[in-house]
């Protein structure tokens, strides 16, 4: 067996930092055994698309770019007009089942599972860490919980998704993973930060 | 600093966009061969004072690329659509036309 | 000489249980929590606080705001030296150390006051005259005086140990300024419910209210409404935060200042933080700054603005002076003059108006202050203090008198602050009224109120902020709200404008621009020179080019010009405002973008295993890539031979991750690469691989890499590491502005796969060794052939081609499994004595093979320049292909790509040596240029590529190598590129 393996596994020696007071208002870890496989259509195929899909996962997919639909541990963003990625959790990978449903002339099919690193952040303060590099409005009337944006930081593309009131999910470029880490542990220094490796079995 | 109104993403910064060139130029057809079709197309360009067509894509957003109605004097976004839905459309607004500051959503 | 503390025994908003200790020139001293610097120092009776620009006069405060010209220190010592700081605008912290400008030895003996006999040499266009002309050559013996002899604080080569911060913030309404007029209009729009942000440059809130006394219904008012701004949870007040520059798409640049907190840069803690604020909309409440009046020696110390005394007065309970002479044009400077009064301060007040109004005549009466109407200040009196001035009639050859006064306070009239409005490069208005510039007028969703807007009633002021405030939020969607809100009734409601009078005869010594040191005759010596309009008079008398960009001096300066020249002022126009505001330090604009976060480093998945296993690292784009390893040898020049020899003997593994791959799936994927390859896909079947070269619009060479069709309608292409991202931006152009019938998809997964080269006469065996129970086979995966198969239930793919001319294979692995495949493959294969070998070798095994890469694609050179020529297909379209036929492209003596073979041992062949034939003088462009440059195990010889003029045309003759910027010239031969093995028989072995 080929071990799998994770970019910030040499950053998993890094300590823990006090911020400002002594204190730790933050949580910072990755969250691993995750799939993603990006789903599109052409143009004049989109709802063929996505009827097929509907019937392959047996779920809605979401009507707006920028909402994510969770269904189990099933997560489903519209990333575009007939773009769709679709998450899911462990052994629940869907790439081969879509493959095969998703004729050619329909559309295509793309594992990007190992394409990105996702970084967690949590905490009250999560929000000014990221207001320090990310340039869409967070605020929770405008960027609610299961809200994610397709958009850069520093010029490297990032998706942000919001996974609860307090808890955002940066999925980043692997090839960016660490310098992306380096960034937001060091944004979040004057807060102070707890590692949790939990999620990263 | 430019905010472009991408119709998949929203509005964004520009430097999540790439400047992609004249968007009121018409690429030759694949195949025509003709050489001073293609001259004119790849080498010559208008240097335009007022509402201007451009080419942006949303590089670090949906990666769709728009065309822009930027008025070149003042920096004011008249309109942004999607280039596969615009391409071969003349522009929406003639230079100098009540041109009004994007909104901000 | 040390004065008597000048403080008062109450009043004030300064905490008088709170000393703080700080320094000026090492000299510790005390001031008050509350206190600025500048009011510390006058409490402590520091008048004298730096000399000038130029002629190093005695300077003190002139006024107590962000407009200051003259009260400019250094502050902090080592990396954290930050010169040209206001005294005025810094909030007085415990151990703040400050030094004095431009002084030396000290502020109050000054060699270089020297300059002020050299007056006449230094005056208007003193640097043109010197850049231009006859006297050109002089500059080079002035230099180095002027150098040492002018400016303010020195900026220091040490690192900065702080922190700086930049973020992005968002906004319903951007309110700027935090007088009455914003805390107005940043409380209706709270209220109304909008997301506000009310940004102030200054500790406290309340803006002009904060000069009136303590025990008045204004400050009981200013504490109400503080208090009920703070209880708004949508509403975020920045102290402290200047509004530097408001730029396209509502986008406001602030900077956050922090020093009074002390920050920690261990702790992440930043000193500054720039802010962009994307507003929906923006209030403007930017105020107006009260004009000096122009006379001279008007730049003595203790001559002051009036508002300013007032400020230092009743904010910080500090007294400018002992007795006071009040010169004004207009209405304001009266409430100074009662202040004063009411202390038992004897005050004077020189009116240059003959009308004075009857209830200030009355109240001036009552408080037994001088009156003199109809007169104006001559001279000021004393050099390092005032002593006392020249008064006469408004008009000339009126009687001559003296006062003794230790305080001069002058009021010219007050100038709105249209900085921020006019950056939009919206020009101001003039606006006789009030003898001064406002908005010309306002972008949609801006609005301006208060003293900005050319109204200097405080009822008007919170009446129209209450509006705007409510009119911003309904526009970006808020409200509607009933709320109104009533000004406090002011004692001293009284801001006037004042109307010019242009000043006497051309002395030498009336300042018009405190900073820079210009004076009227300056402005008269530029207007008698031609200098006339605005822009031309500003650069010719440096005026209003200082660090506080004129903001006392402009309006004065453009009505002098607008006498001179015989029209109004309107016609004289302004200069144009550009950001910043107020100075901001680079450090701030930088924020965290500096060391390793200075922009993004991009790592190979193997990157971890190269830092344990001694490789050495280079930088390529974003990208770090594993250069050279140890094993190899102690340099670069010797590991990288080393390395090359391991794969022409043995095999191999270098990391291939950074190569860009795109995924092309559809129908029309075919159609695609056709189109955009100047070579055919059409009869390429499913599992075999391709080289593919695509050209840009303009014909030149764009980029070129291998292309393996998986299955009928699916591709997986790589690109260079440095166009990957090009490239499939290009093809996403192209199908989405061109080709929009073609049905097919482009999706970059660069990030997904991680790839491996492993190359050498074993590099069969070493795979055969890795992947047992494979077959591997020529037959089974012939040279440029692909298969996709399934190892310890990971999915590799395995393509057959060489970079190196050996023979070689590209293993793909999902980016998770690669460290794990490398560790197995490196592992299985040791027997053959397999290594890592590092890009250095790579690129040097691919000269000797005669492949082109990035320094031969220089976006300069055809397809037949690179010897790729015979690739195009005739039978189809291709990007590029028309251009390509252009006659000039087809000329036989067009550089092109040549190998090159050295001569004289012993003598180094360089990349970038221009290259002569025998007998050519060597001196310009010569014949062509090395591109590429190494060693050679095969030859044993350093070997290159380049282009020459008529490229192998001229095969076998010696050619001269040149390398002017050493002096070196060597002979070599032009040779074929291809090194070794022309046949190709090792790549297919």
């Amino acid at each position: 067996m080929l071990e799998r393996s994770s970019v910030l596994a040499r950053v998993r020696s890094e300590g823990s930092r006090d911020g400002t007071g002594g204190l730790r208002r933050l949580r910072i870890g990755e969250t691993r055994d995750w799939n993603l496989v990006q789903v599109a259509a052409f143009s004049a195929t989109a709802a063929e698309l996505e009827d097929t899909v509907c019937a392959a996962l047996g779920v809605e997919l979401p009507a707006r770019v920028g909402d994510a639909a969770a269904v189990g541990t099933r997560l489903l963003c519209r990333t575009g007009a007939e773009q769709f990625w679709i998450f899911t959790r462990g052994s629940d990978d869907i790439a081969a089942a879509l493959q095969s449903a998703v004729a050619p002339a329909m559309g295509s099919v793309t594992a990007l599972s190992h394409s990105r690193t996702c970084i967690w952040i949590d905490g009250a303060h999560s929000r000014e860490v990221l207001a320090r590099g990310l340039s869409i409005d967070l605020d929770s009337d405008a960027f609610g919980p299961h809200s994610f944006a397709l958009t850069g930081l520093h010029h490297t593309p990032v998706m942000i998704l919001r996974s609860s009131a307090t808890r955002f999910e940066l999925y980043v470029l692997r090839t960016f993973a660490v310098w992306t880490w380096e960034w937001l542990t060091d944004a979040a220094l004057p807060y102070g930060y707890e590692l949790d490796w939990t999620e990263s079995a | 600093m430019l905010r472009l109104s991408c119709p998949i993403c929203g509005t964004r910064d520009y430097t999540e966009f790439h400047y992609g060139g004249d968007a009121r130029k018409r690429r030759p057809e694949h195949a025509a061969a003709d050489l001073k079709a293609w001259h004119d197309y790849v080498f010559l360009f208008d240097n335009v004072k007022g509402v201007h067509r451009e080419f942006w894509q949303h590089l670090l957003g949906c990666r769709q690329w728009l065309v822009v109605e930027r008025d070149t004097a003042s920096n004011v976004v008249v309109s942004t659509v999607l280039a596969r839905s615009a391409v071969g459309t003349t522009a929406s607004v003639s230079p100098g036309a009540g041109a009004s500051r994007e909104g901000n959503t | 000489m040390r004065s008597p503390c000048y403080r008062l025994e109450s009043g004030g908003r300064i905490n008088r249980a709170q000393a703080l200790e700080f320094s000026l020139d090492g000299r510790m001293m005390r001031g008050l929590e509350g206190d600025s610097l500048a009011s510390a120092l006058l409490a402590n009776g520091m008048l004298l606080v730096g000399r000038s620009f130029k002629y190093h006069r005695p300077r003190g405060f002139l006024s107590a705001g962000a407009e200051e010209p003259n009260g400019l220190f250094t502050l902090g010592e080592e990396g954290r030296t930050e010169p040209n700081v206001q005294g005025t605008t810094t909030e007085l912290f415990d151990g703040l150390r400050a030094q004095r400008q431009n002084c030396w030895p000290s502020a109050e003996l000054d060699v270089m006051a020297v300059n002020s006999w050299l007056a006449p040499l230094l005056g208007a266009g003193f640097y043109y005259k010197t850049f231009i002309g006859p006297t050109r050559r002089s500059w080079m013996f002035y230099e180095k005086f002027i150098r040492r002899a002018a400016g303010l604080g020195r900026a220091v080569h040490r690192r900065d140990p702080d922190r700086y911060e930049t973020r992005h913030a968002f906004a319903d309404v951007l309110v700027i300024g935090a007088g009455p007029a914003g805390m107005a209009a940043a409380l209706a729009a709270g209220r109304a419910g909008a997301r506000v942000v009310l940004v102030e440059q200054d500790w406290l809130l309340g803006g002009s209210l904060l000069w009136e006394p303590l025990e008045t219904p204004t400050a009981a008012w200013l504490r109400d409404i503080a208090v009920e701004l703070e209880s708004l949870a949508n509403l975020e007040i920045l102290r402290r935060t200047t509004a530097l520059g408001v730029y396209d798409g509502n986008t406001v640049a602030l900077v956050e200042r922090r020093d009074h907190l002390r920050p920690n840069a261990e702790l992440g803690e930043s000193r500054q933080i720039v802010v962009t604020v994307r507003a929906r909309t923006i209030v403007y409440a930017t105020g107006a700054v009260e004009r000096p009046l122009i006379f001279a020696n008007n730049d003595r110390p203790g001559v002051m603005l009036a508002s300013a005394v007032r400020c230092y007065l009743n904010r910080f309970a500090v007294a400018g002076g002992r007795r006071a002479l009040v010169a004004t044009n207009n209405d304001s400077a009266y409430a100074t003059a009662f202040d004063l009064a009411q202390l038992g301060i004897p005050v004077t007040i020189a009116d240059q108006r003959g009308q004075i109004e009857p209830s200030l005549r009355q109240q001036t009466q009552a408080l037994g202050i001088e009156l003199l109407a109809g007169t104006a200040v001559i001279d000021v009196l004393g050099g390092r203090r005032v002593k006392g001035a020249l008064l006469g009639g408004a008009s000339e050859g009126t009687r001559r008198t003296r006062r003794a006064c230790d305080l001069l306070c002058m009021s010219g009239g007050w100038s709105p602050l249209v900085h921020l409005t006019s950056h939009g490069g919206i020009k101001p208005r003039y606006c006789p009224e009030i003898a001064a510039f406002v908005p010309g007028e306002y972008a949609e969703g801006h609005y301006g109120v208060g003293a900005l807007s050319g109204s200097f009633s405080l009822a008007d002021a919170v009446t129209r902020g209450v509006e705007a405030g409510r009119n911003a939020a309904a526009r970006a969607g808020c409200g509607p709200l009933a709320f109104t809100l009533s000004a406090p009734a002011a004692q001293s409601a009284i801001h006037g404008g004042g109307a010019f009078s242009s000043p006497r005869g051309r002395s030498s010594k009336a300042f018009v621009d405190f900073q820079n040191d210009v004076t009227v005759k300056d402005i008269h010596v530029a207007h008698q020179e031609g200098y006339q309009s605005v822009e031309h008079l500003k650069r010719y008398t440096t005026l209003g080019m200082g660090t506080d960009q004129g903001k006392t001096s402009n309006i004065n300066a453009l009505a002098i010009e607008a006498h001179l020249r015989g029209i109004e002022i309107s016609a004289v126009g302004t200069t144009t405002f550009r950001p910043p505001y107020s100075p901001v330090s680079f450090g701030a604009l930088a924020g965290r973008n500096v060391r390793k976060h200075f922009r993004p480093t991009r790592r190979s998945p193997l990157h971890d295993w190269h830092v344990a296993h001694g490789a050495a690292f280079t930088e390529a784009g974003a990208w770090l890539r594993a250069w050279w390893y140890r094993w190899a040898g102690p340099t670069v020049e010797q590991a990288y031979i080393e390395e090359m020899r391991l794969v022409r003997g043995a095999v191999g593994l270098s990391d291939a991750s950074t190569l860009g791959k795109i995924d092309i799936q559809g129908p029309d994927a075919t159609e695609l690469l056709n189109r955009i390859y100047v070579n055919s896909f059409d009869n390429l079947p499913v599992g075999k691989t391709r080289y593919g070269v695509m050209l840009a619009d303009d014909r030149t060479v764009f980029d070129d890499g291998s292309t393996t069709r998986l299955a009928e309608t699916r591709y997986f292409m790589t690109t260079t590491t440095a166009h990957a991202a090009e490239v499939l931006s290009w093809m996403e152009f192209l199908l989405q502005t061109a080709w929009t019938d073609l049905k097919v998809h482009v999706t970059s997964v660069t990030d997904v796969w991680a790839a491996m080269a492993i190359a050498g006469p074993k590099a069969r065996s070493a795979l055969e060794l890795a992947l047992p129970g494979h077959d591997l086979s020529d037959a089974r995966l012939p040279y440029m052939g692909c298969l996709e198969l399934s190892f310890a239930g990971v999915s590799l793919r395995l393509i057959r081609l060489s970079f190196s001319g050996e023979l070689a294979y590209e293993i793909y692995v999902p980016a998770d499994y690669a460290v794990a495949l490398w560790d197995h493959v490196l592992a299985s294969a040791a027997p053959l004595g397999i290594k890592p070998i590092g890009l250095e070798a790579v690129a040097s095994l691919r000269i000797e093979k005669g492949h082109v890469a990035g320094l031969e694609l220089d976006h300069r050179n055809t397809l037949r320049d690179l010897g790729l020529g015979r690739m195009a297909s005739r039978s189809k379209a291709y990007v590029g292909r028309e251009l390509s036929q252009r006659p000039t492209l087809q000329a036989e003596e067009r550089w092109s790509l040549v190998g090159i073979e050295r001569l004289e041992p012993g003598k180094p062949l360089r990349g970038g040596a221009i290259l002569f034939g025998i007998g050519d003088k060597i001196e310009g462009h010569g014949r062509g240029y090395i591109t590429s440059v190494t060693w050679s195990t095969v030859r044993e010889n350093f070997i290159a590529l380049g282009l020459y003029q008529g490229g192998l045309r001229h095969i076998g003759e010696e050619i001269i190598c040149a390398y002017p910027l050493r002096d070196e010239q060597l002979r070599a031969r032009i040779v074929s590129p291809v090194f070794i093995d022309p046949k190709g028989e090792r790549l297919r072995a």
